[in-house]
């Protein structure tokens, strides 16, 4: 492929540069001919950025999830490191556990014992590469973005299996498989939910399906359709067996297992199983948060427009930044309630026993997201048989979705800030 | 081309990681082996700006398969079979297959003229540089052939795009669903009772 | 893809990374102590018996099997669900005609080659191919799993009939 950013411009369906490339693009402009230079660069400031995202909210829900752990049984939970609320506790815990002994057992697979923390860290950090977490705000926009991070984070679980192997221990054994076979049972169904809003919007890239969703709470994809408003809840279970969150936290049942894969890792290759846990649980509620409960869109109605005016050619760059920014905070709070909820349930529900975790997979959330999965395909064919229309409400989706398209197409061909007509 | 350290890197990798296999004597380290030769192979698919393949590869292969492949091993093997011992006959013989292949590959490598082929492909599909090949590859699965416009239903000819194999793959995995379902009830008659623990 | 494939790799290196540092700055801090205590296999407190490699039950094979076969099933739902969305999409009557030719040429692979835009006809016929065609496809599949379901290969506990034998109580 010619890497020329003129050539890579004429196609319109080529790498669409986000928003730091393009910065450093105008930058380097005839400063470096080589495009691939810039591209790298670019790179490395999303790496920085993203690995900020991946890290920040992981501490912040390690902290909320002691905190509404502790209300919901009737206790104070972390109060004092870092002030009132104990804000500071996870970077606190994350100090103390660097001073712990790196212990690795006898038994264990010397090389494959140490490594595993490494995959499950990298699946998870990868994953977020492919997160709109603001309009163009997407460290790679890619045309199968969503599919790409589903195999991306399909990953994590050789990480859990290696974990478990290399242990040497039959808790660990037991659980790494328990673990394993539950993850890859649970990306069935959610592989399929995850299809029907895709049927909806036409598109896999994350940031066309999180701009179409503009304008009021209807245009929202979990309202385009019963079938999607359904299929949301089904999403959301399966997103949080597949993260291996209470009630379906096998691996972890202290009560039969010790700690599952987890028991024989300590100190700071333990709590980054922890990280990369919370990580993923942000991962998925991201993703549901983009194609079901609209991206970075509020739903007010006028609010979204004219925060889209912003973006816009005519505004100057301050101006876009900030629309930006409060587009990353609708996300950020929208995702980070959907994380709460995930928190809520695991310190509501008692465990479920692994047949009943396979069961509920394998004989309702297959049949179930099957099922749901017809008959969002079938939907739009049965209302233009009846009403002429393939949306139920309000416009064509078309009429959003090619303005979505629109907004990509010129970023491909002159950068977010550039002189767009 | 500032693809090229990309594509030693990768190459490398895969390359790396398949001799990994083949000279490594504990099974899951094998596996693990496996799977940088197999996810590199995703990334020279990226490399050939095959996105859907690349992320298939990625889905399927690593995150699928090699899974069952620990399962299987898991299954098949009981007591300490961390170990794989071969006796230098095997080892020669399996060393004169590879080299075999190995020629064979390479003889096919040398032997293409990969300019007239590149040439070839970029007339034969002008989009298909840019690296988004999803849409491409759904439009065939719905029987949309690469050069026929929609909407035009006269002049088809019979050519479907791939609408006929795409069925035919549905038909293929029912078999390979159906056939492994059996297998799996076989063995486990023939194991019954010998398994060992509540896992 | 190249700019992709930098960003994985460095991605690749930021994740080792975000591990390999805090444990390099740990190793100043940290004790090294071992003891012949510490290094053995946790099981409780009591001594482990035999290897921990244990074989493991069929089943896990089985549930493997089916994600896979499935898997490969979602793999062509995505491509074919892209078309499919727009298509329907397309086959509105309502849609305005630039929209109409954006969405058209994103559904071409050759933007701006194709002088008209696909209709809303053409969009619907496209869309019913493409249900039938899924419905094929999908309900193969289906019978395949429907078939698994009734021979009983889903059963997570399947012992429960038949006499328990040892691999079911312990």
């Amino acid at each position: 492929m010619e890497t020329g950013w003129q050539a890579a411009g004429d196609l319109e369906t080529t790498m669409i540069p986000s928003l730091a490339e393009a910065t450093i693009r105008s930058f380097l402009d005839g400063a470096i001919g080589n495009a691939g230079w810039a591209s790298l660069l670019a790179a490395v400031v999303h790496v920085a950025l993203v690995a900020g995202f991946f890290g920040v909210p992981a501490g912040i829900f390690i902290w909320a999830e002691r905190k509404i752990s502790a209300r919901i049984q009737d206790r104070l939970g972390p109060t004092r490191v870092g002030g009132r609320f104990g804000w500071l506790q996870a970077p606190a815990d994350g100090l103390k556990l660097l001073q712990k002994e790196d212990l690795a057992p006898k038994a264990a697979d010397q090389i494959l014992f140490p490594m595993a923390p490494y995959i499950v860290v990298v699946s998870s950090l990868a994953a977020f590469m492919f997160l709109p977490f603001s309009d163009g705000w997407i460290a790679v926009s890619l045309d199968i973005g969503l599919y790409l991070m589903l195999a991306v984070m399909s990953l994590e679980v050789i990480g859990v299996i290696l974990a478990g192997y290399s242990s040497g221990s039959k808790w660990a054994l037991f659980g790494a498989m328990r673990e394993a076979a539950q993850m890859v049972s649970y990306e069935i169904p959610m592989a399929i939910c995850v299809v029907i809003p895709v049927v909806a919007a036409g598109s896999l890239n994350l940031n066309e399906i999180g701009a179409l969703q503009g304008g009021w709470l209807g245009n929202w994809l979990i309202f385009h359709d019963p079938f999607t408003f359904a299929t949301f809840f089904v999403y959301f279970v399966c997103a949080t067996a597949s993260c291996k969150r209470a009630p379906f936290d096998l691996a972890e049942a202290e009560s039969e297992l010790v700690a599952g894969f987890l028991t024989e890792y300590s100190g700071f290759r333990w709590s980054f199983f922890f990280l990369a846990e919370y990580a993923s649980m942000f991962a998925v509620c991201g993703i549901a948060t983009l194609l079901f409960l609209g991206g970075w869109h509020t739903g007010i109605p006028g609010l979204d427009e004219s925060v889209q005016g912003l973006r816009g050619s005519s505004a100057s760059w301050p101006l876009s930044w900030l629309a930006n920014v409060l587009g990353f905070g609708v996300f950020f709070v929208k995702s980070s309630l959907l994380v709460c909820v995930q928190i809520w349930v695991r310190w509501t529900l008692p465990r479920l026993r692994i047949d009943q975790v396979m069961m509920t997979c394998l004989k309702y959330l297959v049949p179930i997201s099957c099922t749901l999965f017809l008959g969002a395909v079938i939907w739009p064919l049965v209302l233009s048989a009846t009403t002429g229309k393939t949306t139920l409400l309000g416009e064509p989706l078309g009429e959003r979705a090619a303005p979505a398209l629109e907004i990509q197409a010129d970023t491909t061909m002159t950068g977010r800030e550039g002189d767009l007509p | 081309m500032s693809n090229q350290p990309l594509f030693w890197i990768f190459a490398l990798l895969t390359c790396g990681g398949a001799v990994g296999v083949v000279i490594s004597q504990n099974i899951v380290r094998m596996a693990f082996s496996l799977i940088v030769s197999l996810g590199s192979t995703a990334g020279l698919f990226f490399l050939l700006e095959a996105d859907f393949v690349g992320a298939t590869q990625l889905l399927v292969y690593v995150g699928g398969t090699l899974v069952l492949l620990i399962f299987g091993v898991m299954l098949t093997a009981s007591g300490p079979f961390q170990q794989i011992r071969v006796s230098p006959g095997e080892t020669f013989l399996g060393a004169a297959v590879g080299l075999l292949l190995l020629s064979v590959i390479a003889f096919t490598v040398i032997d293409v003229e990969w300019d007239t082929l590149n040439a070839a492909r970029t007339e034969a599909s002008p989009g298909a540089e840019s690296g988004n090949t999803a849409r491409a590859i759904g439009l065939r699965l719905v029987g949309i052939p690469a050069d026929h416009e929609i909407g035009v239903h006269e002049g088809r000819g019979g050519r479907t795009g791939y609408l006929l194999p795409f069925e035919i793959v549905s038909i293929h995995l029912l078999v390979v669903l159906v056939g492994a379902a059996y297998l799996a009830r076989a063995k486990r008659r023939v194991a019954d009772g010998s398994t060992g623990g509540e896992n | 893809m190249i700019d992709f494939l930098n960003h994985f790799l460095l991605f690749t290196l930021a994740g080792i990374g975000m591990l390999l540092v805090p444990l390099a700055i740990g190793r100043l801090v940290r004790p090294r102590l071992p003891s012949p205590e510490k290094d053995a296999i946790y099981e409780c407190g009591e001594p482990t018996i035999g290897s921990s490699y244990v074989q493991f039950d069929l089943r896990f094979y089985v549930v493997a099997l089916l994600f896979i076969i499935f898997d490969v099933e979602v793999a062509f739902f995505f491509p074919w669900a892209m078309v499919y969305g727009n298509a329907m999409q397309l086959a509105d009557g309502n849609l305005g005609d630039e929209a109409r030719r954006t969405l058209t040429n994103r559904l071409l692979t050759a933007p701006g080659e194709v002088g008209q835009e696909i209709t809303a006809d053409a969009a619907h016929w496209l869309g019913v191919t493409g249900l039938i065609d899924i419905l094929v496809f999908f309900g193969v599949l289906l019978v395949g799993f429907a078939y698994v379901w009734k021979r009983g290969d889903l059963d997570w506990v399947r012992a429960v009939a038949n006499a328990p034998t040892s691999a079911d109580r312990s």
